[in-house]
């Protein structure tokens, strides 16, 4: 398989005056090309610690150790720190979790898609500035212009997280890191936003690492997932072999734990106003 | 958890923020004409305050020296209003040379952490612990008294107090998601520090330089009414109370009229910065 992230036998330890805590053991997780892959587990049990990882963004007191972490084919456990700033934002880019917080207040939406696309390519001002127009177009922003000229207090959760999309994409990664990108969002807009990004990483020939608890939503988007508990990966394979068929004690846990035990739920229609029939977790 | 309005109302008209805090009208009120006064003080005062006529020495306050004269005949109005600019500009120059060196340092300090962090604080603590008047004055003796070494010598003592508040502040800010994913999409530390988190912590610095300006007001004035600041004749408030330590008991305007200006210039400054405060961070403002 052609991987666009691989990670092999990752460990990460911290070391502490009492007891070392091994926070991550034995990882492993491929990502095919143009594939967007679960990483599936409850809170706490390693996952955004490994994608951070993968970016080279553990805390600094973290022990990490693999026998290999490769993104768009360079080495991460090889490079320099201007390197790795270098591949962080081009090769592999991150969506994070809270799109409340994510955006710096005090700089204005065009500015903020201009230094990350600027940091990255050989553009001039305007030129970055008519890419982070197409950016923001393309995650169907309905005026981009008012946007890019808005500050991230005018514009609503929802929005924030797909501007957040377009910085990600904006630079084409070969792969991307979400992490729970819809757990702060509504339930209305959690399933736009999830479009968005299969639409995205389409467009942009971008395979996807995509962290979240909700199994429905890997149902729905993910072609391959891992579930990951206390620093493991229990069991991986094929999204829905693993969700009608789960082998591991804790995958059928957690599929025991979706409310009411209703099988996962079908796609929202875009467009539609009404809350999701069926389960829906609290974000 | 909808943080959207509280930050709409922070950026709402100057009335909306008045009627929010009543320290910052108070404060504005007291401040407003003193630096309008000061500003403009060669335009209103119509003696000179350096202008000597014995003839005149002490003269009760009347409609030709609406403050009085003191023991050189010397019109007070126009020595206050004089003073009171060299006092403000004296103030500024301390708080202006101390937020910007406590910003660096405390920046640096926080975001760097570890022993760098330790180290700095130490010294940070040690400056603290001595009483400030007497560094102050073993300084400004040391540099040889004139106003500019009493604004180099205080604004270097002041930056332990904001080079804590700044360390403080990137502490916090260099944790926050957006710090974060500028990270994961390959900011460099010194853009990260640059466009991240100094511009974030500016409101913050403005708050405690309005507090501190009242603080500078104070020191300056007491460091020239020891001697150690502005010389005679120069017009300064704490100068012309010096001047006026043998006349307190029977020409009270001598006094009174440059201590109330002082007073209310540090008063003025103190509710200046209540009132930002409660406008720039209001408690409950969700983040």
């Amino acid at each position: 398989m052609n991987a666009v992230l691989s990670i092999r036998d990752l460990s990460v330890r911290f070391p502490s005056a009492n007891a070392e805590v091994e926070a991550v053991r034995n990882v492993s997780i491929e990502v095919g090309r143009g594939e967007i892959t679960g990483l599936v587990g409850e809170s706490g049990s390693g996952k955004t610690l490994t994608a951070m990882c993968a970016m080279g963004l553990q805390p600094a007191n973290a022990q990490v150790s693999a026998k290999r972490i490769e993104v768009a084919g360079h080495d991460v456990t090889a490079l320099d720190r201007m390197q790795l700033r270098s591949i962080r934002g081009r090769d592999i880019a991150l969506v994070p979790q809270e799109p409340m917080n994510s955006l710096n207040p005090t700089l204005r939406i065009g500015k903020q898609l201009e230094i990350v696309i600027r940091t990255h390519k050989a553009m001039t001002r305007a030129e970055a500035r008519a890419s982070a127009l197409h950016s923001l177009a393309q995650m169907s922003i309905d005026d981009p212009d008012r946007v890019l000229r808005a500050y991230p207090f005018e514009l609503s959760g929802g929005m924030r997280q797909r501007v957040l999309l377009a910085m990600a994409f904006s630079c084409r990664p070969g792969i991307l890191i979400a992490d729970e990108p819809t757990t702060a969002l509504d339930v209305t807009v959690q399933q736009q936003v999830l479009n968005l990004l299969q639409a995205g990483a389409r467009a942009n020939d971008t395979s996807v690492l995509f962290i979240t608890h909700d199994l429905g939503v890997v149902w729905n988007l993910c072609h391959r997932v891992y579930v990951m508990r206390r620093g493991e990966i229990v069991e991986h394979g094929a999204a829905r072999t693993v969700i009608e068929a789960p082998q591991h004690p804790y995958t059928q846990r957690l599929l025991a734990a979706l409310p009411d035990n209703s099988p996962p739920r079908t796609p929202l229609p875009v467009g539609m106003d009404e809350l999701e029939p069926g389960p829906h977790r609290p974000a | 958890m909808n943080g959207d309005s509280a930050r709409r109302q922070r950026t709402g008209s100057l009335p909306l923020m008045l009627r929010r805090s009543p320290n910052l009208l108070a404060g504005l009120l007291l401040l407003l004409p003193i630096v309008a006064c000061a500003l403009l003080a060669p335009v209103i005062a119509w003696h000179d305050p350096y202008a000597v006529d014995v003839q005149a020495r002490l003269l009760a306050p009347s409609a030709s020296h609406p403050f009085g004269t003191d023991e050189l005949g010397r019109d007070l109005l126009a020595r206050v209003l004089y003073g009171a600019r060299a006092s403000l500009a004296v103030a500024f120059g301390i708080v202006a040379i101390g937020a910007a060196a406590g910003t660096l340092v405390g920046t640096f300090s926080g975001y760097l952490g570890g022993k760098t962090d330790s180290l700095i604080m130490r010294l940070v603590d040690i400056f603290m612990a001595i009483p400030f008047m007497v560094i102050a004055l073993a300084l400004t003796s040391a540099l040889g008294p004139s106003l500019v070494n009493l604004v180099i010598a205080v604004g270097l003592l002041s930056v332990p107090f904001y080079a804590r508040m700044a360390r403080g502040l990137a502490l916090s800010l260099r944790r926050q998601p957006y710090v974060l994913a500028a990270w994961a999409m390959g900011a460099s530390s010194a853009f990260i520090v640059r466009r991240h988190i100094i511009p974030n912590m500016v409101s913050s610095m403005i708050v405690l330089a309005s507090i501190g300006m009242s603080g500078a007001i104070l020191a300056s004035s007491a460091l020239s009414f020891i001697g150690l600041g502005a010389q005679p004749p120069m017009a300064e408030l704490g100068a012309i109370i010096n001047g006026s330590r043998s006349y307190i008991l029977d020409e009270w305007w001598y006094t009174l009229f440059p201590g109330v200006v002082l007073v209310m210039a540090a008063f003025g400054f103190n509710l200046l910065g209540d009132g930002l405060r409660d406008i720039l961070d209001p408690a409950g403002v969700s983040r």
